[in-house]
This record gives structure tokens, C-alpha cells and sequence, in this order.
């Protein structure tokens, strides 16, 4: 019995599809029907990598990084692409684990905490801007944050690479393509396969956040302050 | 229930029968489905475990698992079962966890007593073993990927119908809308196997309906 199999390279995902899309298949090199062009579809699959990985937080990164004093937000790694949790470690030895909140919560709970410099004790993802953390309140010394979230996917390029996705929720990643394939509006609409794929997409994406993390889709992005776009 | 040898031959041909042998469907397309079927399987209960030894650093509380593992499951150090605990909860009992070891004192534990971890790949461990060790780290493993006529996997005899259906199920998406209703029982049957053996997993087959559901056979507005 195989056993140490290699991931599923993205022409062989490519492939599959084509082949349940009743077109030729040949690697997602050629989509004779017209329906889908090689780069749409190469779009949709970096697209739901990158949600799948994001809202079920299932490969989780690990980043240190320096904190600069009274900056807030700070910037991320650029392959970060959702925090799950932050611990903050001070140059003086102390550690503050982070809660999750939003701007918001601080403004109720911390008045003026923008001005009140001090150890960081929440951080913010969802209202600060792209690939930056907010911390609550803002850092008074330096240190290291440790930084653990989705990793953002390998780009889907059809040269032959294995997908970032593990093997065994690539049919829950086939079926969000096909959503988004038969979502398309046009000739290729069809709202009853359209809806049979979201059903398979919304039940991989259910049962890979319960197994990562032990909370549904909707707790995650509840529990991480705000929610992650679709 | 006895445990069987199915090759990918057997398992095409079960496959086939199921929809009549109809040349709609081609021997890539079969296997395709039967692989799928075996992921999602293994995916959602976990059913190939086996054992991999991680080496972690000394002072270190993290260890990357390696990529065949895909979950773990029960962590071990030196004979002794570690407590799983989620991260949130080794914050709030051990804020300190991050550079917490053996040797830190001051009621910390001189050996390794709880893992966690965030998604997979990324084991912690509480407190970090000072001078380094290994752990025993057992989980599930990448699903047997069957790809030649002779290739094959053990199996439960009683569980192959069930996963043949659920490949079936999949299979249907390539003929329409129609063919996954008719699929949609087998589907409903495999989740309602799965949450036989993961509890947590029991919502799966109750998530809000589309305006198509194959499920629900509703038409939509």
C-alpha cells in the first residue's frame, strides 16, 4: 500500500476539473468550451486556497517580530495572512499573551488607550489596514511579537507544483472552485450544480475549522474579533 | 468487522456497477472519485494513524510536523501521554509558556505535561524541554493514494459500501444536477458515518440549506 504519497500537484487539480466540467483533460492548459479561460480558473483556486486556509486557520505560521516602541499598527510578514494568536515579549523579559478584540472593544474599555502607552494586552486584525496588527494599547518599550495564523497559499500556477492545500481536503477545495465556476455568470451559470458544490465547499470548510480549532467557521471568525471576508 | 484487502481494480468495478457501467464515466474519473471518497474520509475521522518522532530543540516550545503527518492526535515524552489543551487556555493558566522550560522554576513542571497547537504542521509544548528531546507524536497520516490496478488498501468491509457511495456522490457532480439528487442519500449516509466516530462532526449534515439543495431536493426560487 503507497504510503508516502506526494501532494496533489496543481496540473493534476487542473485536470480534475476539467474532467468534471466535460472538458478535455490536459493539465488546465486548454479550455476549448469557452466557458472559463486558464487564468479564471487558475484565479478561483488561489482564491479558495487562500479562504480555506484563512477561515479554518488549518496550517498555521509562526512569525517573530521586532516591535518598534509607540507604533500602532504595526506591520506583518507578508505571508501571514490572519492572526490567530500573538504573544508579546518585552525586551524587559515580560510576556503578555494577546486576547483577540477589535478598536471598538478599546475605545469602551480603555478610554484614550491610543495616548496611554503601556504593554500591549489585546491586538486587532480586522480594522487596521492590510498586513498590519493593531495592539491595544500601543507598545511603551520593544520587543518581539510572536505571531501564529494562516499562512497565505503558494500561488496556483499550473507549472506542477504541489498545492499548498493538504491532500485530503482537496475535494472540499474542488468543490469551491466549482462554485465559483458555475457561479459565473454567463453561459456557464448553473445555479443547481452552482449550489450542489457550495454545499460540499461549506461542509469541507465546517469540518476543517471544527478539526483545527474545535470551533465552526462563524465561531473563528467571531472569536478573532470581527470576521474574515469571504 | 473484518478488516479486507480491496485493490483499485475491485474498487472500480463495484464503482462502475453502481452506475450501471455507463460509459459516461471513464477509469480516471473513477479513480478520481474513489481517491476523493478515501481523503474526505480520512480527512474527517482520521482513519490512517500512524507514529512520527519529533526532535525538539533545547529552550524551543515549538516542533514543526512533518507533512506526512496531517493531524496529530496524542503526543507522548518519554513514556508519559501529554494533556491536550487548547492555545487559549495556555495563555490564560501559563501566560509564560512561550519561554517557560524544564529548568525555569518556580512551580513550573520539569517535565513536558500539555500540547497544544493552531491548525496543524505547528506543535507547542508546555514547559519546553531545557535540554531538548523527542516527542512522540501519533496522528493521521496522508491517505493512501491508489493509482495502479494493484494497488490497494485494508479496509473495513462494512465501511467500503459507504465510501463507494460517497464516491459515487462525487463522481454525479460530472453529470448534472439531477445525478447528485438521486447521489445525495449515499452523501448523507457516508457524513452520517462519519459522526458516528467524530461526535464534532455531527453538524455537518445540518448546515442551512441552498436555494438548491440536492439534499433537500428544493427547487429554489
Amino acid at each position: 500500500m503507497p504510503e508516502d504519497n506526494p501532494a496533489v500537484l496543481d496540473t493534476e487539480f487542473l485536470s480534475r476539473l476539467q474532467r468534471l466540467v466535460l472538458e478535455p483533460a490536459d493539465n488546465g492548459v486548454t479550455w476549448p468550451s469557452g466557458l472559463w479561460t486558464r487564468a479564471e480558473v487558475l484565479g478561483y483556486t488561489d482564491q479558495c486556497q487562500n479562504y480555506f486556509l484563512r477561515a479554518t486557520t488549518l496550517l498555521t505560521g509562526y512569525f517573530v517580530q521586532s516591535i518598534v516602541p509607540n507604533q500602532e499598527p504595526q506591520p506583518v510578514d507578508d505571508n501571514l495572512q490572519r492572526v490567530r494568536a500573538a504573544v508579546f515579549v518585552s525586551t524587559e523579559g515580560t510576556v503578555s499573551p494577546l486576547l483577540p478584540g477589535n478598536r471598538r472593544e478599546a475605545d469602551l474599555l480603555l478610554e484614550q488607550w491610543r495616548q496611554r502607552l503601556g504593554t500591549p494586552i489585546v491586538f486587532t486584525v480586522d480594522d487596521v489596514g492590510t498586513q498590519t496588527i493593531g495592539l491595544v494599547p500601543p507598545p511603551l518599550v520593544g520587543g518581539r511579537l510572536h505571531l501564529f495564523g494562516a499562512v497565505v497559499a503558494d500561488p496556483v500556477d499550473g507549472s506542477g507544483t504541489p498545492l499548498t492545500l493538504p491532500d485530503e481536503w482537496v475535494p472540499g477545495l474542488t468543490a469551491g472552485v466549482l462554485t465559483r465556476m458555475y457561479g459565473k455568470q454567463g453561459r456557464a451559470y448553473n445555479a443547481e450544480l452552482r449550489d450542489a458544490a457550495e454545499a460540499r465547499w461549506q461542509e469541507a470548510l465546517t469540518a476543517a475549522a471544527i478539526l483545527a480549532t474545535g470551533m465552526t467557521v462563524e465561531q473563528l471568525a467571531a472569536a478573532l474579533g470581527g470576521g474574515g471576508a469571504r | 468487522m473484518p478488516y479486507t484487502q480491496y485493490t483499485l481494480a475491485e474498487l472500480r468495478t463495484r464503482l462502475a456497477d453502481r452506475w450501471e457501467h455507463s460509459p459516461f464515466w471513464t477509469e480516471p474519473d473513477a479513480d478520481q472519485a474513489i481517491n476523493d471518497a478515501l481523503r474526505s474520509w480520512n480527512a474527517l475521522t482520521g482513519y490512517w494513524r500512524g507514529r512520527v518522532i519529533v526532535r525538539v530543540p533545547p529552550g524551543d516550545a515549538f516542533a514543526a510536523i512533518p507533512s506526512r503527518l496531517t493531524q496529530d492526535v496524542t503526543v507522548g515524552y518519554q513514556g508519559y501521554p501529554l494533556v491536550y489543551t487548547p492555545l487559549e487556555g495556555l495563555n490564560r493558566c501559563a501566560p509564560n509558556w512561550i519561554t517557560d522550560t524544564t529548568a525555569t522554576g518556580g512551580g513550573v513542571p520539569i517535565r513536558p505535561l500539555f500540547w497544544s497547537r493552531i491548525g496543524i504542521g505547528l506543535l507547542i509544548v508546555w514547559p519546553a524541554p531545557a535540554a531538548g528531546g523527542t516527542f512522540d507524536v501519533d496522528g493521521v497520516v496522508r491517505t493512501p493514494a491508489l493509482a495502479g490496478p494493484e494497488d490497494y488498501l485494508n479496509a473495513d468491509s462494512a465501511l467500503v459500501p459507504v465510501l463507494l457511495d460517497e464516491a459515487l456522490s462525487l463522481a454525479a457532480l460530472k453529470a448534472g444536477s439531477a445525478a447528485v439528487a438521486a447521489t445525495a442519500p449515499g452523501h448523507l449516509a457516508f457524513l452520517a458515518e462519519v459522526a458516528k466516530r467524530v461526535p464534532e462532526l455531527r453538524c455537518l449534515d445540518t448546515l442551512p440549506a441552498t436555494d438548491h439543495d440536492p439534499r433537500t431536493g428544493r427547487a429554489g426560487g
